[in-house]
């Protein structure tokens, strides 16, 4: 049995750069993506990696005089890396249209980076006949557009990409479960790591690693039940220290929306008839991220998953301006308020967080709930 | 007797206060930090040791707050400095509902509940507007010391226009005023009235409920509470001892708390 370590996904996230080089080296192309609507498993299927291109507390200063400044960190730091070379890796960027920002940066990005493809793909919001008739030209097109690159998409490809990813899914989610049912001695920001090396690692290679990581925590069940429970709310975190600071603060992270986290799992696959049916199912299914909900349709969620974890308060990391997260933000506290769940803000700033500032409000709120 | 010890060990200074059973306070002491949290804190208990007479074994519980809090190894727990605020203020003034803790890295606006615990805060914590350092850097700008603010801003006719929310810049500003030849205490009530103009939207996010009350160093400098009174429209209420030993006192209730909590279990 594989030893219960999170060595090899930390390793997989810090390599990750050297080894993505390497596959688009040998010829295989590895396409971004910012969000994780974007149709990953349509673009895998075509022969490619998908990868998401995370910011990393990248300090700015090429991307400053390409970028406004009210504009999220998370992707004038993705820009500032890319500016940078460090995606020099990618033959291009593929974006499913979620929030505005993320639908500008592409075209700067095409703009100032080399690449074969750069492409975003319209989304629709509501599940209806003529939208779904409507997303499957729109992924007929993503299909042209990425056999332009050498890509092919076909029934049989798409559908066992999408059961590579149900299954990495499946057990992301087995992960949360354990997590919750305090079985899996694992803190929040090592949980992250794991999640992190699925984002930047090809996908058949992530999944046996994970497979081997949950049979060792199904096998070596550790209470982990310290600390007031809380639950994270936000978009991308992307340095796990941030989620240290919360629970070495005294809270529990006992679930999450992130679209680094959960956000990102649930639901595993979708249903239907043919590949694009399943993978269009499931995009309509998703836990919302705000950009694809509205405030009042998205609270009950929140506080369900907030009721349904047992969290006491939930922190919001929120990127700073991050419009979709922050228009919410009201709606939202006030739907948790009312059933007894307190909020606490934090904004994720591009200079990154004070950690005596954070801790100071992390702790005062969990001093606060803890009456 | 039993004797508790709040040390609160903050940004710009370090205090530290002996509280007994009977709720009296028998020493408190204020020092400048040195550049370690943990001498600064051995430093304050030293001297409020001495000044008590006592040693450092009779007391029963020690707690540690502010940003040094963790650094304390001689604490017997460390509890945050906004809800130290709030226990200290609510012992020194049973019907506070809201304090402003003005303090050197950052303002806090803390909403109390009536048994004493937080309600609500929110903090300045992204620039050093609105907080102790400010004023220093303003200070030097202008050649005055520190404690003269309060006086000089009294003696105001037209409160100078800082309208920047950046402390940088709002020292440019200070330097065009002076360059303009505007009066000394004119810039610093108009340094005073930039303060409680940020104050208050912290106060508006919390929401004011009397009893109001002030914490923290600036708290001492009248110049600037006139302002801040005169703008938020309700009464200010003065705390009975130095408002810069708030947090050391709410450290010490609470370790009292803590130390009957341990006792009973």
């Amino acid at each position: 049995m594989t030893a219960f370590s999170i060595q090899p996904f930390i390793e997989a996230v810090h390599d990750s750069r050297e080894r993505l080089a390497a596959l688009a080296s040998r010829g295989r192309k590895v396409l971004g993506y910012f969000c994780t609507y974007t149709p990953i498993e349509f673009i895998h299927a075509a022969g490619f990696v998908p990868v998401r291109i995370l910011g990393g507390g990248t300090p700015i200063e090429q991307a400053a005089s390409l970028t406004p400044t009210f504009i999220c960190p998370y992707l004038r730091q993705a820009l500032e890396r890319a500016l940078r070379g460090e995606y020099g890796f990618l033959s291009g960027v593929v974006q499913g249209y979620t929030c505005d920002v993320a639908c500008g940066l592409i075209n700067i990005w095409e703009l100032n980076v080399p690449g074969d493809l750069y492409h975003t793909v319209p989304l629709p919001y509501q599940d209806s006949p003529d939208a779904r008739k409507y997303f499957r030209q729109a992924l007929r097109e993503l299909g042209e557009r990425l056999a332009d690159i050498g890509g092919r998409v076909t029934d049989a490809s798409l559908a066992a990409s999408l059961d590579l990813y149900g299954n990495i899914r499946r057990r992301s989610l087995d992960l949360y479960r354990l997590r919750s049912q305090g079985r899996l001695a694992l803190s929040a920001a090592e949980l992250l790591s794991v999640v992190q090396a699925g984002l930047v690692t090809p996908p058949e290679d992530y999944l046996p690693m994970l497979e081997a990581f949950v049979e060792a925590a199904e096998a070596r069940p550790q209470a982990s039940e310290r600390g007031v429970p809380v639950l994270v709310s936000g978009s991308v975190i992307d340095q796990p220290w941030v989620l240290e600071v919360i629970e070495a603060s005294g809270a529990r992270v006992v679930g999450d929306d992130l679209c680094t986290g959960l956000r990102a799992f649930s639901p595993p696959t979708g249903r239907g008839g043919d590949p694009t049916d399943r993978l269009m199912d499931r995009h309509f299914r998703r836990f919302p991220c705000p950009a694809r909900m509205k405030a009042q349709e998205r609270a009950p969620l929140l506080v369900d998953l907030a009721k349904g974890s047992r969290a006491e308060g939930v922190i919001f990391l929120i990127q700073k301006f991050c419009t979709p997260h922050l228009a919410d933000l009201p709606v939202v506290m006030e739907a948790l308020e009312a059933a007894g769940v307190r909020g606490l803000t934090v904004e994720m700033e591009e200079t990154g967080l004070n950690e005596g500032q954070l801790r100071t409000r992390v702790e005062s709120f969990l001093e606060m709930l803890g009456d | 007797m039993a004797i508790f010890a709040g040390v609160d060990i903050g940004s710009t200074t370090g205090k530290a206060l002996l509280l007994d059973d009977k709720d009296t306070i028998l020493a408190s002491t204020i020092m400048e930090v040195t550049t370690r949290p943990e001498k600064t804190a051995r430093i304050c208990v030293d001297a409020v040791l001495e000044q008590a007479g006592i040693k450092e074994d009779e007391i029963s519980f020690m707690v540690g707050t502010g940003y040094g809090r963790v650094k304390i190894p001689f604490a017997s727990d460390n509890i945050s400095e906004i809800t130290c605020h709030a226990s200290g203020a609510k012992w020194l003034h049973p019907t506070v509902k809201t304090v402003i803790d003005i303090g050197g890295q950052d303002c806090k606006v803390i909403g109390v509940r009536d048994d004493g615990k937080v309600r609500e805060f929110v903090m300045n914590d992204k620039c050093a507007a609105g907080t102790g350092r400010f004023l220093e850097s303003q200070a030097r700008v202008l050649d005055v010391k520190i404690g003269e603010f309060s006086e000089l801003s009294k003696q105001a006719d037209a409160p100078a226009m800082i309208s920047a929310q950046c402390s940088v810049f709002a020292e440019s500003e200070v330097i065009t005023q002076l360059n303009e030849g505007n009066s000394i205490p004119n810039i610093v009530a108009g340094i005073h009235v930039a303060i409680a103009s940020r104050l208050i939207s912290l106060l508006k996010r919390v929401g004011i409920e009397e009893d109001l009350t002030v914490s923290g160093g600036c708290a001492k400098n009248e110049g600037l509470i006139k302002i801040l009174q005169e703008k938020v429209g309700v009464n200010i209420v003065m705390l009975r001892e130095d408002p810069q030993i708030v947090g050391a006192l709410g450290a010490a209730v609470l370790a009292r708390q803590k130390w009957e909590k341990k006792k009973a279990a």
